[in-house]
């Protein structure tokens, strides 16, 4: 058996002592082996396979790994550790007599997301994948109460998923005779479409996403990044399971690209309006997974319309998007951890002037900005310019079936690339920039760097893959080989990754030689903000979060759902007002919490039969047995 | 479009071709003549702001009403001479019996010499001399040619033209600007009242502590200051003479 | 290379033009044509004043700014049409560079936390919000009915030939939408007024509100050579490859003598007006590419 999986079981032991440090070091140490274990698989002929025989009726289950898994597999043994890294210094500050359990359903969420990379069983992989969805309910939970509400919503919510996944695999079981995921391949279309509802529920795509936002912000920082980067990719790895094992017809693709569509604009509107910093960072989340969707698209749509150079970039970009993302997107999710352990809240108009007092924090987010507005020098550019690239791609294709959804996601993805910039730019200028909104901010300072270290090494990585992405692309090759695409043409890629580094130097070259003329002829003074020499500045005068996206917002109106309340003036004499505007999501409001009323109240009726007495409980099973006696035998 | 091109040909070309050597209308209260007989007393008696002294008439008190000129015109004349700018206070004092105006042997550093941007702080005053100045920027008399820019940010200024008394309310947000503009920057005094406080020195309203730190480069009198004045004032410290 | 050096001095310059343009049209001397580069040169000179709430996001991203915009000015094919860089797909990352510039740009502008900064940067972002789309789908338009591949061959000159009706109608169209954006881009009436210098148009100007000294002038530099850009892509547009290249130099000239005609005649629109009509070039190149596809389809 596998030496890493063995080790995070160990590393199970100390966490139950409350432990964490030890922990930490056991994690760090599995990860190792396993990384180890899935680069192998990866880059060499190294096969994992292992038959454990389970009694009747699972039957055989086959643990193996295939090139996909084990893409993945590295991806979460780098993510996982800097996780639990991040983790450890992050509960020390706040100690919580829920430590013990905390740290045991961390590692058991570590282990599952691990596991379900290994399964080749339906059943067992059902098992797995719901073990993962408990544990990560109960990290979330962290022992508080106020996060039972967004917990729970989040544990039905995958439940849901996981029935919509045993329906598929039931009728798969039926279709194939066997619990094996080799049963997947040529699926009919009514198992394949639940199997991917089902994973899109765990994936965070539009409609059934609202749970992401709601969990996010009330979790742990280090639960939160570790779910937003690796947890969300888990709904990937099944989609691109299927996927790989399927053809879809061009409706079939079609349909696919403009779910994505939508649901990254649903994702950026409410990104765009958003005041609590991790929420904002959660629906930037679902957009980055509509945005590799989006790419996935664009490969399916040039295998089928047999265009190897769209198929090649769009498959290639959407994997580096899976990988980058789960690198910035936790780094930035830490960060915000940082920002919340120093001034105690997430709410961004509280917040102003960070840059100032947590210079660090403020740099490595910076470069975190970058990375997820997909500007260039940081790693969130060259998954985006891949999938450009395919989108492009497609305008050699014969028919225009092919052209006009390829079409859509291309404006779709510049519209939306250009929204998250300016999003992601107002929030680090209400957060750090400026002056401090409120006394929490005033007085918040640098934390200590163990806290840093995980942001650090996670920025490091963001530059690294940025600026030579040929790193990622050769990473990446395998997989792409195991897809049958055309590796010509993927040569073609890395030798325009080497152009962009080149140009990339240049840019930098140019930078310096101005940087360093800047410093020798240029003296400098400071003074105050020029506010026109207005006495009485305060800080209040700022922008604040609703009036910096006023201009788009009054644009996007029809787009949005708002709901605000006010206390306007009624005379001319000082008085209070009050203004509060509020961007509810309008999935969760306007259908699923009318239709889980409807549901409550439904099942209100049959309360009267949880009376707490036993002698009606055993009239109720004695009308029942008679009632079932009757419909047995019949009257006679 | 039309009524556009109808109302240019119509107005043809406005701009003074040569502002500074241009003549002004003979009315016009320029350079005083003040003889070297004049009885320096009775006219101080009749100014209403203090400009006659034992040692001439003090251009940088003196508001132009003419008052002087009326009553004896013997004594005292305004010549049409618009060339009223000097660069330092003490060379505003005219003697009985000068004609003219020392020259201003000021310059501006050879990077400004092409390109000024100034920044007007209005403090207090009635604003006719911030409408002159803003008058210079017009059609008719063109500072920009020289490249010369009124700039609304100070940071992006070289100099902070000056107009008005400097009352109380204004001193602080005076300083503030005079602080927000980078070096190398110059400060120009322009109209009567940035010189000397005009008809409202003494006033307790007023608060001209911010002179006594900084030295002005360039005094512009004139109630208001006329801006072909300004203009070769400017022009000059510029070097355009 | 001749692009590059072409770059480096006739951006302020032909900037200049358009004061002076304006000057003639309403009867006065005004602003020499040479007078932007004196206020460069004169700018380098200056000290600089920072607010003391301001990073080093605001000392440096000027820098950051110029360097991305001139690297990718060098992409693309000004007087001669060889670039001294390119590859294919290469307009995805000019693009973006370009965005690079003003994403830091926005930052910097945030930096001293000036009420006057965040309301520029707000209307700026709003702006590119429709921008960037309409860039991408206008050099799609181009790429889909001529087949170039990098930048340099998509803004050559005939890129849509003059032999066919549709296509010369097309090549029309996008130029118009990308002069709208060059309006945009470079804060020209109807969007932005660059004459009032701040309160009353609050977009680009006021942005660089805090600025002082050498990095104003880089700024400066930088709108310019932006400006600069697109008014060649413009040009590069409109002009088909049979003819010299100096019909080039007389074709830029004429677009910035008609910016400041349209100055002259307009003023700057209401500001939600505004955002309607920086939805214009997006909705010109979808059409545009709506009209070419029907064409690919044998419609007409």
């Amino acid at each position: 058996m596998s030496i890493g999986i063995i080790v995070l079981f160990i590393a199970l032991i100390p966490a139950l002592w409350k432990r964490s440090g030890y922990f930490v070091i056991l994690w760090l140490l599995g990860s190792a082996f396993l990384a180890y274990e899935y680069m192998e698989v990866m880059f060499s002929r190294a096969i994992q396979d292992y038959i454990l025989t389970m009694p009747m009726p699972i039957g055989d289950v086959s643990i193996a790994l295939n090139k996909l898994s084990a893409f993945f597999g590295v991806m979460f043994s780098l993510g996982l550790p800097l996780g639990m890294l991040y983790g450890h210094y992050y509960l020390k500050e706040h100690q919580s007599p829920a430590l013990r359990s905390h740290l045991f359903w961390l590692g058991i969420m570590g282990l599952s997301m691990h596991g379900v990379l290994w399964i080749r069983h339906s059943v067992v992989f059902l098992m797995v994948w719901e073990l993962m969805s408990l544990s990560s309910f109960f990290c979330i939970l962290f022992s508080k109460r106020e996060n039972m509400e967004a917990g729970l919503n989040y544990l039905i919510t995958m439940q849901i998923g996981a029935a919509f996944l045993l329906a598929g695999f039931g009728l798969v079981y039926l279709q194939s005779g066997t619990f094996d995921f080799s049963g997947f391949e040529q699926m009919k279309p009514l198992p394949m479409y639940l199997i991917l509802i089902g994973f899109a529920f765990k994936a965070g795509i539009f409609p059934v996403a609202s749970w992401l936002p709601q969990a996010h912000p009330v979790a742990p920082s280090h639960v939160s990044g570790i779910m937003s980067s690796m947890l969300i990719k888990t709904g990937f790895y099944g989609i691109l399971l299927v996927l790989s094992l399927n053809r879809l017809s061009l409706s079939e693709i079609a349909a696919l690209s403009f779910v994505f569509t939508i649901s990254a604009f649903w994702a950026v509107s409410h990104l765009l309006n958003e005041r609590n910093l991790k929420r904002a960072l959660a629906y930037s989340s679902v957009e980055n997974i509509a945005i590799t969707g989006m790419g996935i698209c664009a490969g399916l749509l040039g295998m089928h319309a047999h265009l190897p150079a769209m198929a090649v970039f769009g498959f290639t970009g959407a994997f580096l998007h899976i990988f980058f993302h789960s690198i910035f997107k936790a780094q930035l999710f830490y960060g915000s951890g940082n920002i919340l352990q120093a001034t105690g809240t997430l709410d961004i108009d509280e917040m102003g002037a960070l840059a100032k007092r947590m210079p660090y924090t403020a740099a490595m987010f910076l470069i975190g900005i970058f990375a997820i507005s997909a500007l260039p020098f940081s790693n969130g550019f060259f998954s985006e310019f891949t999938i450009y690239r395919s989108a492009i791609e497609a305008f050699d294709a014969a028919s225009v079936a092919h052209i006009l959804p390829s079409l859509m996601l291309l404006g779709a993805l510049a519209f939306i690339g250009a929204l998250a910039m300016i999003a992601f730019i107002r929030i680090y200028a209400l957060v750090f920039q400026g002056a401090p909104r409120s006394t929490k901010a005033e007085q918040a300072s640098e934390l200590k760097p163990g806290n840093r270290l995980s942001v650090l090494f996670l920025s490091l990585a963001i530059l690294i893959t940025g600026i030579v992405p040929g790193i990622a692309l050769r990473f990446v090759k395998p997989l792409l080989r195991w897809f049958d695409l055309d590796m010509q043409i993927f040569a073609g890629l890395q030798q325009q990754a080497l152009q962009i580094s080149s140009i990339y130097l240049i840019v930098i070259a140019l930078f310096a030689l101005f940087y360093v003329i800047r410093k020798l002829c240029v003296r400098e003074k400071t003074g105050a903000t020029w506010a026109c020499a207005y006495p009485r500045v305060s800080p209040k005068m700022q922008s604040s979060s609703i009036t910096y996206i006023q201009p788009l917002a009054y644009f996007l109106k029809p787009f949005m759902y708002k709901k605000s309340t006010h206390v306007m003036a009624e005379h001319p004499f000082p008085q209070k007002v009050e203004y509060l505007e509020d961007h509810p999501d309008a999935i969760w409001t306007l259908v699923v919490r009318p239709v889980s009323r409807i549901i409550s109240k439904f099942l209100l009726f049959f309360a009267r039969i949880h009376n707490g007495k036993t002698n009606s409980y055993i009239a109720w099973a004695l009308g029942f047995l008679v009632i079932l006696l009757v419909w047995v035998v019949g009257f006679r | 479009m039309l009524h556009f091109i109808k109302a240019r040909i119509r107005h043809g070309y406005q701009a003074i071709p040569n502002p500074l050597t241009v003549g002004m209308d003979p009315a016009f209260p320029g350079v005083p003549d003040l003889t070297a007989s004049a009885d320096l007393q009775m006219l101080g008696g009749l100014c209403p702001t203090n400009a006659f002294s034992s040692d001439g008439i003090d251009l940088g008190r003196c508001v132009f009403c003419g008052l002087c000129a009326r009553e004896h015109p013997e004594m005292i004349k305004f010549t049409p001479n618009n060339k009223l700018a000097v660069d330092s206070r003490d060379k505003l004092i005219m003697a009985p019996g000068q004609k003219a105006l020392p020259k201003i042997e000021f310059r501006l550093p050879f990077s400004l010499r092409r390109s000024f941007a100034l920044r007007n702080v209005s403090a207090g005053g009635c604003n006719a001399c911030e409408m002159e100045l803003a008058a210079s920027n017009n059609v008719n008399f063109d500072i920009s040619r020289y490249g010369i820019d009124i700039v609304a940010s100070p940071r992006h200024a070289d100099a902070l033209i000056l107009t008005g008394p400097i009352n109380r309310n204004m001193a602080e947000a005076l300083s503030e600007t005079w602080q927000a503009i980078p070096e190398p920057k110059y400060l120009i005094l322009c109209g009567t009242c940035a010189i000397s406080g005009g008809i409202f020195a003494g006033a307790e309203a007023i608060n001209r502590a911010f002179l006594k730190h900084w030295a002005a480069c360039l005094f512009i009198p004139g109630c208001p200051a006329h801006p072909l004045s300004i203009v070769h004032a400017i022009a000059s410290i510029m070097g355009r003479r | 290379m001749i692009n590059a050096i072409f770059i480096i001095v006739f951006p302020l310059l032909f900037v200049g033009l358009i004061p002076k343009v304006k000057a003639i049209m309403v009867g006065r001397k005004g602003k020499p044509v040479l007078q932007n580069l004196r206020d460069f040169f004169k700018l380098l000179r200056k000290s600089e004043i920072y607010s003391d709430q301001a990073t080093p996001i605001s000392r440096y991203a000027p820098l950051l700014a110029l360097s991305a915009t001139f690297v990718a000015a060098l992409f693309i094919p000004f007087v001669s049409d060889k670039t001294l860089f390119s590859f294919h797909g290469d307009y995805i990352l000019i693009i973006y560079l370009l965005s690079l510039a003003k994403g830091v740009m926005a930052l910097a502008a945030m930096d001293s936390g000036s009420s006057f900064q965040g309301m520029g940067t707000s209307r700026e972002l709003s702006f590119t919000a429709f921008l960037e789309p309409a860039f991408f789908l206008i050099v799609a338009a181009i790429i889909f009915s001529s087949g170039a591949g990098s930048c340099s061959e998509i803004f050559a000159r005939q890129c849509f030939g003059y032999f066919d009706v549709w296509n010369s109608f097309a090549g029309l169209a996008l130029a118009i939408a990308l002069f709208i954006m060059l309006l945009v881009e470079s804060s020209r009436v109807p969007f932005d007024d660059p004459a009032t210098h701040l309160e009353l148009t609050m977009i680009h100007e006021v942005m660089i509100l805090d600025f002082s000294g050498f990095n104003l002038g880089i700024i400066h530099y930088t709108a310019a050579l932006k400006m600069f850009i697109y008014a060649s892509l413009v040009s590069h547009l409109i002009l088909p490859s049979t003819v010299a290249f100096w019909w080039y130099l007389v074709l830029m000239i004429a677009i910035y003598i008609s910016i400041a005609v349209l100055e002259s005649l307009m003023a700057r629109f209401r500001m939600n007006r505004n955002l309607e009509l920086v939805l214009l070039p997006l909705c010109i190149a979808l059409l545009t590419l709506a009209v070419l596809m029907a064409k690919f389809l044998g419609a007409w």
